[in-house]
């Protein structure tokens, strides 16, 4: 059942299995992912006016655009897709590796981290880019829940979809990415998923020091808000 | 890379971002370029709030921008009460040089990038290059979350007086042991005529690029 776990040089892997794959396929995987999902459009537009947040593994930035009353700074693995998000403005646009983020902790109002922590090949890495997530935020006080954090991941239940994974089936596949455009044309790429299993999430939010404040599921992905740990 | 931006970023280095010195990071080499964005008055004021100005300060004056006001321009709500219409056309002077104000921010907030350069971290040195406008904070595997730590126990053999050795070694060397920690020395005294020898052991990490 777990035959797909990768084994010897983690970051090699995730290099030649997700970081190089998206570089590749950046443009076409762009121009299919346009339109916000409902629930990610709702957590920014509830957003204050003023707030400052990161938007972690942003791809091609389609939810920059959503609250034009706040401030974001955008990062991405892959070069190809930071330069495809960076024409939303006022926002900022930065390379980086979402378990080493160049950002103060404890400072940001808001995080969101869409279909990011899925590509993580191992438990460990997996709670470390939500832990990643959490320490970014403003820290939660008695009093208070600090920042707010929406994560999303894709789901193992997913019967009814293309893919029909479900229950009991293999967490760690290889999605083929079959380019339909530009000179690579037919040519697949496989990226790497972890597919979460419902309340895997929750755990590993929980695991990272965080507390989940909401959670839910939506069009075969799994989703939860989550803060720091009050003390 | 946005003026703005600089405000909410440290060194991506884990073990920098508890020291004070690795924010702001400073830039290099900077070259600027000026963007057109649409002027939005409530978006800056709303945004304000959440800007280290001392950090702001030290970036501007570094990029050569000296005329930076020296406190928080204060964010009052807006003086002017519409639904009392004999004062919705008077602008009093202050409000005309509280806009100047705030749309000088503006430009050097979000109008003002640095398309090439570097951006060095104050605590370990780490240099971040920018290319295009875009800053590049992948870490070499080395500084990586991934990167092992190394032991490295050596000998030295002091024969002159120990403390000028050892702040001599100390302030030759103070580069090449940054962002090491010492885990232990002992110190053995051979006698008056043959000095000591300290045996030292340190985690560090493999030598960084510069």
């Amino acid at each position: 059942m777990t035959s797909n776990v990768p084994k010897g040089n983690i970051g090699q892997y995730e290099e030649i299995h997700v970081h190089q794959v998206y570089e590749e396929i950046a443009s076409h995987f762009s121009s299919t992912r346009y339109k916000p999902w409902p629930i990610v459009e709702r957590f920014l537009k509830d957003l204050a006016p003023g707030s400052v947040g990161l938007d972690i593994g942003c791809g091609n930035g389609k939810y920059l655009a959503v609250n034009p009353n706040v401030f974001i700074v955008a990062s991405d693995r892959s070069v190809n897709l930071v330069k495809i998000a960076s024409k939303h403005q006022p926002h900022s646009y930065l390379l980086a590796d979402n378990l080493t983020l160049p950002h103060p902790l404890g400072f940001f109002d808001f995080a969101i981290s869409i279909a990011v922590v899925h590509h993580l090949s191992t438990p460990q890495r997996r709670i470390q880019a939500v832990a990643a997530v959490l320490e970014s935020l403003r820290r939660s006080t008695g009093a208070e829940i600090g920042g707010r954090a929406l994560i999303y991941v894709w789901a193992l239940e997913q019967r009814h979809s293309r893919r029909g994974w479900d229950e009991g089936d293999d967490q760690d596949v290889l999605v083929p990415w079959v380019m339909k455009q530009g000179p690579e044309e037919g040519k697949t790429f496989n990226r790497y998923y972890h597919l979460y299993r419902q309340g895997e999430l929750e755990h590993d939010i929980v695991e990272a020091g965080g507390v989940v404040l909401e959670y839910g599921y939506e069009k075969d992905n799994w989703w939860a808000i989550a803060a720091p740990k009050p003390p | 890379m946005k003026i703005l931006t600089v405000n909410f970023l440290t060194c991506a280095v884990k073990a920098c971002k508890t020291s004070s010195l690795s924010f702001p990071l400073h830039f290099k080499d900077a070259e600027l370029e000026q963007s057109d964005i649409e002027y939005n008055a409530s978006f800056l004021r709303n945004i304000l709030p959440r800007i280290d100005w001392e950090a702001f300060k030290i970036t501007a004056n570094e990029l050569g921008f000296t005329t930076v006001p020296s406190e928080k321009p204060t964010i009052s709500a807006p003086t002017t009460d519409l639904s009392t219409p004999d004062i919705v056309n008077t602008t009093s002077h202050t409000e005309v040089s509280h806009d100047k104000v705030m749309r000088d921010l503006h430009t050097l907030l979000l109008e003002t990038e640095v398309r090439e350069g570097k951006m060095v971290c104050g605590n370990c040195g780490h240099e971040y290059r920018i290319k295009e406008g875009i800053a590049n904070f992948l870490l070499p595997s080395h500084l990586g979350e991934l990167s092992p730590f190394i032991l490295v126990i050596f000998t030295l053999h002091l024969r002159l007086d120990l403390q000028e050795s050892a702040s001599c070694l100390l302030s030759s060397q103070a580069n090449l042991w940054k962002g090491s920690w010492l885990i232990g020395c002992s110190l053995t005294e051979h006698g008056p005529s043959e000095g000591y020898s300290v045996k030292v052991h340190v985690w560090r990490r493999p030598q960084m690029e510069h």
